[in-house]
C-alpha cells in the first residue's frame, strides 16, 4: 500500500523555498544597502 | 582616443552591440532560470507518477539530488577561482571563489534539509550517522568555516590567499561525499546513479518519466540556478569592492 506522506513533501518544498528565496532576498537587501552607501559617498564627494 | 574613452553614443556600432548583448545575458538567464524552476516543479509534482513504495515524499528527490550537483558546480567554480587567483592575483578570481562558495553553501543546505525531511517517513528518523550523511554534514561545516576564515583575516591580500587555498582544500569533502556510497557497503543511502552497473558506470536506473523529471531538474538546479546566482553574487561583490576602494581613497585624502 502506498503511504500517505504528502505533508512531508510540502515541508520539503517549503524548505527549498526558504533557502532559495531567502538567499535571493539577501542579495536584494545587500544590493540596496550598497546603492544607499554609493549615494551617500556621491553626496559627500559633491 | 581609445574606444573605451568615447561617450557611449559615439562608440562604434560593434562596440555598442557587444555591450547590449552582454547586459542582456543575465536578464535572459534569470528568466530562463525562473521558467526552468517552474518546469522542474511541474515535472516533479505533476508529470512523473507517484512512487508506489515511498509515496509522494519521493518527489522531493527531484530537487534533493540536483541541488547537490548544483552545490558541486558552485564549489567547483570556487576551486577554479582559488586556483586562478593564486596564479594571477587578479581579484576577479577571488570574487568568483567567494560567490561560488556562498551559492554552493545554500544549495548544500537545500540538499541536506530535503534529505532529512525525506528520511523521516522513509527511514523513520530525521538523522542517522550514516557515512554519506556524516560526510555531507562535515562538508557543510567545512564551508561554514570558510566564511569565518574570510571574516577573521584583516589583511585583504592574506584573506584572499587563505580563502583561495581553503576553498580548494574544502572541495575534498565534496568529492568524498560524492563517492562514499560507491566505496563503502556500510551505508543505507540509496545509490540512484550507477547503483547496479558497477562502480563509476553512472547509468541511470530509472523509468523514462523519472529520467525526464530528474533530467529537467538537473539542468535547472545543477546548472541554471548556480550559474545565475553566482553571477548575481559576483556583481554584488564587484560593487562592494568598488565602494570599498572609493572609501579608502577618500580616507587617504
Amino acid at each position: 500500500m502506498t503511504p500517505e506522506n504528502t505533508a512531508y513533501l510540502v515541508l520539503g518544498l517549503a524548505a527549498v523555498a526558504f533557502f532559495s528565496v531567502g538567499y535571493v532576498v539577501t542579495l536584494i537587501v545587500r544590493a540596496g544597502n550598497l546603492r544607499r552607501e554609493e549615494a551617500k559617498i556621491t553626496r559627500y564627494r559633491q | 582616443m581609445s574606444i573605451a574613452s568615447l561617450p557611449s553614443d559615439q562608440a562604434p556600432v560593434f562596440e555598442q552591440k557587444r555591450t547590449v548583448n552582454r547586459t542582456l545575458v543575465l536578464p535572459i538567464l534569470t528568466v530562463l532560470t525562473l521558467l526552468g524552476v517552474a518546469a522542474g516543479l511541474y515535472f516533479a509534482l505533476a508529470y512523473v507518477g507517484t512512487d508506489k513504495v515511498q509515496g509522494n515524499v519521493q518527489r522531493i528527490f527531484y530537487i534533493h539530488m540536483p541541488a547537490f550537483f548544483g552545490a558541486f558546480v558552485a564549489f567547483g567554480a570556487a576551486v577554479l577561482g582559488g586556483f586562478m587567483y593564486l596564479r594571477t592575483r587578479n581579484t576577479k578570481w577571488d570574487t568568483l571563489g567567494l560567490a561560488g562558495i556562498e551559492v554552493g553553501f545554500m544549495l548544500a543546505l537545500i540538499n541536506i534539509t530535503t534529505g532529512m525531511i525525506w528520511s523521516r517517513p522513509i527511514w523513520n528518523t530525521w538523522w542517522t550517522w550514516d557515512p554519506r550523511l556524516t560526510l555531507e554534514a562535515l562538508m557543510i561545516l567545512s564551508y561554514a568555516a570558510y566564511f569565518v576564515l574570510r571574516a577573521g583575516v584583516e589583511n585583504v591580500e592574506t584573506r584572499r590567499r587563505f580563502a583561495a587555498v581553503y576553498g580548494m582544500l574544502a572541495f575534498t569533502t565534496v568529492i568524498l561525499t560524492l563517492v562514499i556510497v560507491r566505496t563503502t557497503a556500510a551505508t543505507i543511502h540509496p545509490v540512484v546513479v550507477g547503483g547496479e552497473s558497477g562502480e563509476g558506470a553512472f547509468s541511470l536506473n530509472a523509468t523514462p518519466g523519472v529520467g525526464a523529471a530528474l533530467g529537467v531538474n538537473m539542468l535547472v538546479w545543477g546548472v541554471l540556478v548556480p550559474v545565475t546566482l553566482t553571477w548575481y553574487r559576483v556583481r554584488l561583490q564587484n560593487r562592494a569592492e568598488k565602494i570599498a576602494a572609493i572609501k579608502a581613497e577618500l580616507l587617504t585624502k
